[in-house]
């Protein structure tokens, strides 16, 4: 049911060919349907919801969702990416159903005040609990309670081509089912659909009740899912588009099952990789409510949520004391920064409780080899505790100065970097760290037939600098070397910064980061920042790895791929960053999620030139 | 292998259309899938319009790679240079599929179970990438040829550890490998010639990935084998193997065994070793003989091989017009028992009925299920997409299995009543679909 609803919004959305690239408030429709206005905050639709949902969104005006900068860029993108196309048959038969032109009739239906929220199932007769599918209620508050009810039966009609669509009754009040999926009534401008029947009738019921209450000047109840007080208000210059909240309940598999099997994963409770552990555990492990809203400006969309707050027997792993802040230092070649104050020793410590039970094998080995590496030294006492609870990983786009070492698949390089309690004692340890880590994979490499890494120690702006140089035999040719030209790692201490890379182009520009002061600050216990234009950058310069891949996947021809690559790029270059911060605050944690965009201008000038 | 000839030489005859046989749509089918693992309506009628003999000379090639086929393979030429297994693996199964002259890919398939070496040993997957290149190149060409560029190649010196051969200890297992397996099979050498052969290759390394011949380990001294003697190094030794009827029989007949029939009579073995040795070894123009041949187009040697996986997926694949994913493909043939760059012993694949059991039979029935899926979502909105033009099921019916279905399997499927995606199905998932 819910594919269907969402099908028929998208495909209404979708079926409006004037307002893809602009949306003007104006419309030419034929049919007489009035504009709708935003809801006031006290008669929300939130309140005639059914009680007891695990999740419910509220959207004050489907209108500003419509117009808001990311809604342009978003239906930019679906026009670019030529779903508009594949909808016109459909637009045609909307057309001629409803007598109303399907962009003006989308506005009408969801250009208004709309409150959706999600219940759980009735128990399945196989399973206990609440295991059967969920329910889903949506409303939406249409200007013509009469233009309403004549589209509906125009929809309906349409529908009954295709469907099983039969007319019911709640008391004296008309609904339809459609294919035993979807439910559907229109009463007093309220558009009402829902895939379970009770819930359905019981949220016609109170528009009745409120519809009624109104005409003797009763209001309805509050708003189940206002901005709650602990989110921050939006930044002036910012609407806001939505407001959500919902059980951390709703996380549990039986709800994920459409989910991909590794989002699943990342979406438990203990999470068994220990870096996903490690950046994402804290967040996961509590129970309770999120709150949370939308905002929107002219560049970006901006989600921001409250969390509950993690349990106090893991804060100390996750959430060491002192102050939200920390330094990272980043190159003009950045992508991406990940930032994360973690106590690592005390998680490490605590890695039996922290991480499931399966990977507690694995995690043993680990303690064994960082053990070996560091020359005997305990990991958890002497190791993770010479380290400071700020740990960033720095993603750089490498620029592979020596032409005679670019590969043809360019990997970005990847930079550990942390601060160190004493920096001069746990120098030596760092070095002979490298060294046997180097050797170890010399070792393996000899094995294979592949070319070693050669130890060198050179001095960047003063800083000595520990790195590793493929050499290559004068044999190996680009098959044999592969994607080994992407790696050159290396270590350096600055100060009391430690640097572990991947690359070392990467970390000598981190060092002189370092040096020129440039570091950048971030609030907050976790975040991570995508600078895309890089991205897109370093995507473009794997384009022809990305159109031989798609000519294997998906048996394209030469120029197919190379056309599809290059309209996804073109695509993803409307999207100028991704942000997202964690606060811990008193009530629990805050996260803010930022999406940059580029003005829809600028996808289809870049079109143009291309 | 018995049929209506009475001699080996009247069934390596020429077939002639309407005296043999009928040379008709069924006759078209069964040259596609041993030459090409399958082919389309159109390539079906394109042969049918050949002539036996033309369609042979036609398909048992291997011209030039040019036009679009050679703008597919250097565009996915940045992907070899990433040294993964699964991309090999996944080309390679796109080179299958995607060259219009596929018995070169066939025959590189033969080649490499039989000189069948493992990544799993050799660890480097750019070298067994360049074995297959070699396979591919010189294998339509002189088995001698392909033979003495095999001894020294680095994967198979490192499959069967050439390095470890040296002067004062030699290694046998090339060796040894080399006249039992290789060349003339069991019963036509003697202990003491793997001892002398081994001396033969001592010295016979790799290093870095290169053939290197290393002076100082080679035996330099005199060897006996297989009647040759004298200070022998490798190619005298392969020379020896090439000599002999019983190199000619072993490997003419495993193509025979490949391509034709799993139960050639012994003197057919005979005379086809009496054909390979006087053409001086010429693969391609053996295999044109085996697949002009009376015993070829008979009615036993029609459906006779199971399939490898392989070439199921392949066959399917060519005859349907789709494009699968052959990343993932290539996961899925390993689970059916072929991983390819990674045969499960120095004898290859044991092919024939072991490549049926109850788990290798539901992993076909799913690689039919999903070649279902992609056929019906690839006719779904137009029948146009359709390269061959099969235009119903039935048609389909009769290009998969030339118009043979038992009962009236046929009519059922082909009524309507049941939904494309399931008749597909069905039909990938018959027991005749699992054979060639």
């Amino acid at each position: 049911m819910l594919r269907f609803l969402v099908w028929l919004l998208s495909a209404l959305w979708l079926a409006t060919p004037g307002v893809l690239v602009s949306a003007p408030a104006a419309t030419s429709a034929p049919a007489p349907l009035a504009a709708p206005r935003a809801a006031a905050s006290d008669d929300s639709l939130s309140g005639l919801l059914p009680e007891g949902a695990l999740a419910c969104v509220h959207v004050p005006s489907g209108l500003a969702v419509w117009d808001c900068p990311a809604g342009r860029s978003a239906r930019a993108l679906a026009e670019e990416s030529g779903l508009v196309r594949e909808l016109a048959p459909l637009r045609g038969a909307l057309r001629l159903a409803t007598g109303a032109d399907p962009e003006s009739l989308l506005r009408f239906l969801l250009g208004g005040e709309v409150a959706v929220a999600l219940y759980a199932g009735p128990p399945s007769r196989l399973a206990a609990g609440e295991s059967g599918p969920r329910a889903v209620v949506a409303l939406s508050r249409t200007e013509d309670a009469e233009g309403l009810q004549r589209t509906l039966g125009a929809l309906l009609a349409l529908a009954s081509n295709e469907h099983d669509v039969r007319h019911l009754l709640h008391k004296d009040l008309p609904y339809a089912r459609v294919d035993r999926k979807l439910f559907v009534a229109a009463h007093e401008g309220v558009l009402i659909a829902g895939n379970n029947d009770e819930l359905l009738t019981e949220a016609l019921e109170r528009v009745r009740q409120a519809a009624t209450a109104a005409t003797v000047g009763a209001r309805a109840s509050p708003a189940a899912a206002n901005v709650p007080s602990s989110v921050k208000e939006p930044p002036t210059g910012s609407a806001t588009l939505a407001t959500f909240s919902f059980d951390t309940a709703l996380l549990q598999a039986s709800t994920l099952r459409g989910v991909r099997q590794p989002g699943r994963k990342l979406l438990g409770r203990r999470l068994a990789n220990p870096l996903a552990n490690l950046l994402f555990g804290g967040l996961t492990l509590a129970e309770g409510r999120v709150d949370g809203a939308l905002t929107s400006n002219d560049n970006s969309l901006t989600l921001q949520a409250l969390l509950p707050p993690p349990p106090a027997d893991a804060a100390a792993a996750w959430f060491p004391p002192g102050v939200d802040s920390m330094v990272v230092p980043t190159t003009p070649q950045t992508i991406a920064v990940v930032s994360a104050r973690r106590d690592l020793a005390d998680w490490w410590r605590q890695r039996e409780v922290l991480m499931s039970e399966d990977s507690q094998p694995a995690l043993a080995k680990a303690d064994e080899n960082i053990a070996v590496l560091f020359a005997g030294l305990s990991p958890a006492e002497d190791v993770f505790a010479a380290v400071a609870p700020e740990l960033a990983l720095v993603v750089d786009r490498q620029l592979f100065a020596d032409a005679s070492l670019v590969p043809e698949v360019r990997l970005p390089g990847f930079c550990l970097v942390g601060r160190l309690v004493a920096a001069s004692e746990f120098s030596d340890s760092v070095s002979v760290a490298f060294q046997s880590m180097v050797s170890i994979v010399n070792m393996d490499r000899a094995r294979d037939g592949r070319a070693p890494f050669v130890l060198e120690v050179e001095e960047h702006e003063g800083v000595p600098m520990r790195l590793a140089r493929l050499a290559p035999r004068r044999t190996d040719g680009p098959a044999a070397l592969g994607t080994d030209p992407n790696w050159s790692p290396a270590a350096a201490i600055v100060d009391d910064w430690l640097l572990i890379g991947s690359s070392a182009e990467q970390v000598r520009r981190l060092i002189s980061s370092i040096h020129g002061g440039a570091p950048v600050e971030r609030d907050g216990t976790f975040g991570f920042d995508i600078d895309m234009p890089t991205a897109i950058e370093l995507a473009r310069e794997n384009r022809a790895g990305f159109v031989a891949q798609r000519m294997l996947e998906d048996g394209a021809d030469p120029d197919e791929a190379g056309s599809d690559i290059d309209k996804l790029l073109q695509l993803l270059s409307v999207l100028t960053k991704l942000r997202a911060d964690v606060r811990q605050i008193e009530d629990g944690l805050q996260l803010e999620l930022t999406l940059g965009f580029a003005p829809p201008a600028t996808l289809r000038t870049a079109e143009g030139d291309r | 292998m018995s049929a209506s000839w009475r001699t080996a030489e009247e069934a390596l005859a020429p077939f002639r259309p309407d005296i043999d046989g009928p040379w008709d749509a069924g006759s078209a089918s069964h040259l596609l899938r041993r030459t090409c693992f399958g082919g389309t309506r159109q390539e079906r009628d394109q042969v049918l319009r050949w002539g036996p003999g033309a369609a042979v000379n036609e398909l048992v090639a291997c011209p030039p790679i040019e036009g679009a086929y050679a703008s597919v393979l250097e565009a996915l030429s940045p992907l070899l240079s990433a040294g993964s297994l699964e991309l090999y693996r996944s080309v390679w199964l796109t080179r299958m599929l995607r060259d219009p002259r596929p018995m070169r890919e066939q025959l590189a398939l033969f080649w490499h179970g039989h000189f069948a070496t493992s990544v799993a040993k050799v660890r480097g997957p750019h070298l067994m990438a360049a074995q297959v290149d070699l396979l591919r190149t010189l294998g339509p060409g002189r088995f001698g040829v392909l033979l003495g560029a095999v001894a020294r190649d680095p994967a198979m010196i490192r499959w069967l550890d050439g390095n470890g051969n040296r002067a004062r200890h030699p290694n046998e297992n090339f060796a040894r490998e080399l006249l039992e397996l290789f060349c003339l099979g069991v019963g036509h050498y003697e202990e003491c010639d793997v001892r002398d052969a081994a001396r033969a290759f001592s010295g016979w390394h790799e290093q870095d990935g290169r053939f290197r011949f290393n002076a100082r380990e080679h035996d330099g001294s005199d060897k006996l084998v297989l009647g040759r003697s004298g200070p022998l190094d490798g190619d005298d030794v392969l020379a020896a193997c090439l000599e002999r009827p019983a190199c000619a029989e072993h490997v003419g007949g495993r193509l025979f065994r490949h391509f034709v029939h799993a139960a050639p009579s012994p003197e057919l073995v005979t005379l086809i070793g009496e054909h390979y040795l006087a053409s001086g070894y010429d693969t391609l123009a053996l295999l044109r003989e085996l697949f002009a041949s009376r015993a070829f187009f008979d009615a036993q040697a029609r459906r006779s091989l199971v399939s490898s996986p392989v070439a199921l997926a392949i066959g399917a694949a060519r005859t349907l017009g789709l494009r699968p994913d052959t990343s993932e493909l290539g996961t899925r043939l390993a689970d059916l028992g072929q991983a390819l760059y990674e045969p499960p012993s120095v004898k290859g694949w044991d092919g024939g009925l072991a490549w049926l059991n109850a788990a290798t039979l539901i992993g076909r029935m799913n690689l039919a299920a999903r070649f279902a899926t992609s056929f019906a979502a690839l006719r779904k909105p137009d029948p146009a997409p359709l390269r061959d033009g099969v235009a119903d099921l039935g048609a389909l019916i009769d290009l998969l299995f030339d118009g043979e279905l038992p009962g009236g399997l046929r009519d059922r499927l082909a009524s309507g009543d049941m939904p494309l995606t399931q008749a597909i199905h069905i039909l990938l998932s018959l027991p005749e679909a699992q054979l060639s």
